[in-house]
């Protein structure tokens, strides 16, 4: 390939190229379509996936889980058949061997995204969990999505059993409105009477009282 | 500072001077959304003598029971209590239908769905269990494992009230 012909791809590829010498270019280099048809197509779903509005759950992890198959993919040595080869092409098309190299990069980029999504049970739509914390490192927090149930499940494992002679009740509230600094709060029933008192105290720990029954 | 403080004071004083929003919902802070919170007994369905349920008034239950049918199978679901809050924009908002299963929730508003962004803690009695960052959307509930209690397990079921799905 010529310089002139590089430099006329370099416009093409900026957009700046004659339909003109576009269609010259093309004569000359036919396999320029295939190239062409490739990067539109990784440029598409790039675009689709990576602009999807979709957080990434544990993005230190992914990114982590990214690099780290990158570099699998880098340790793998390929044969000096194709190295020669690549080099010969890199020669002839610098900007596209850009977009060859880029390409199992973007791919990866694409389904580490959606094993991170699949791993992760973050459903499409839906409510959702993007993180959790246990602060008692003796407990896990298991989550996942059930498409039947349409919800979003979180599952706390590792609790110690409530003695089974304990009395659990509950109450059946309408809501409150915070006082000054939020640490004296009234719920009312549906009957607009006082039936729980929740008191936040300095350290932030909640103190409720039945009012009445 | 001094202007600081004086729109704390400000502030604290027109707080002071709301009532429960029960009294005077005019009143009541500013709120992102509102939440029904359940507690749940999911029992064996073998179990005898029960403990006593509330009679709700919320349609959603229902509909949730059918719900959790799909997540615990073979269990019946008993409403131990439920508590429909606002969720106020600048404050903590605590969803109580227990007073040993309980959540505290902190508003993060609205994304461009409409969904609405929250921090969530799930209480047991004096603990902290579990902190999540979550994303609450319209007839789509979350449902929060807790403990296991008799032959069964306890439930806290938290949805947008009054909110229909897209």
């Amino acid at each position: 390939m010529n310089p002139q012909d590089e430099e006329r791809i370099t416009q093409w590829i900026d957009g700046t190229l004659s339909d003109t010498d576009v269609q010259d270019l093309l004569e000359t280099h036919p396999e320029l379509h295939e190239a062409k048809s490739q990067s539109e197509s990784l440029g598409k779903l790039l675009r689709k996936e990576l602009d999807s509005g979709e957080q990434i759950p544990y993005p230190d992890f992914f990114n982590h889980q990214l690099k780290k198959r990158i570099e699998e993919e880098d340790a793998e040595s390929p044969s000096a058949a194709a190295d020669q080869k690549d080099a010969l092409a890199e020669s002839m098309f610098p900007r596209f061997m850009f977009f060859k190299k880029m390409a199992p990069l973007a791919a990866l980029a694409v389904i580490g995204l959606f094993i991170a999504l699949l791993f992760f049970n973050v459903p499409v739509g839906g409510s959702k969990i993007v993180s959790t914390y246990t602060p008692n490192p003796a407990l896990e927090a298991k989550i996942f999505y059930s498409d039947e149930a349409g919800a979003t499940v979180l599952l706390i494992e590792g609790l110690a059993d409530i003695p089974a002679q304990q009395n659990i009740t509950g109450v059946q509230a309408v809501g409150y409105a915070p006082d000054a600094d939020a640490s004296h709060l009234t719920l009312y029933s549906t009957q607009n009477k006082p039936i729980l008192a929740l008191t936040v105290d300095r350290k932030a720990q909640p103190r409720i009282r039945k009012l009445s029954f | 500072m001094r202007r600081l403080s004086i729109i704390t004071i400000f502030a604290s004083l027109i707080v002071q001077l709301a009532p429960a929003q029960n009294a005077n919902p005019n009143s009541a802070p500013a709120s992102d959304a509102k939440v029904w919170g359940a507690l749940v007994y999911a029992a064996d369905p073998t179990e005898s003598n029960l403990p006593e349920g509330v009679t709700t008034t919320a349609v959603a239950f229902e509909d949730i029971s059918t719900r959790l049918g799909k997540v615990f199978p073979d269990r019946q679901f008993i409403l131990l209590g439920e508590h429909t809050q606002d969720i106020f924009r600048e404050y903590e908002s605590w969803v109580v239908p227990s007073k040993h299963l309980f959540a505290k929730i902190d508003s993060k508003g609205r994304d461009a769905e409409d969904r609405l962004l929250l921090h969530l803690q799930f209480w047991h009695d004096q603990d902290v269990v579990a902190k999540a960052d979550a994303v609450l959307e319209a007839g789509s509930p979350l449902f929060i494992g807790g403990p296991k209690w008799r032959n069964g397990r306890l439930i806290l079921v938290v949805l947008l009230a009054g909110e229909k799905s897209a």
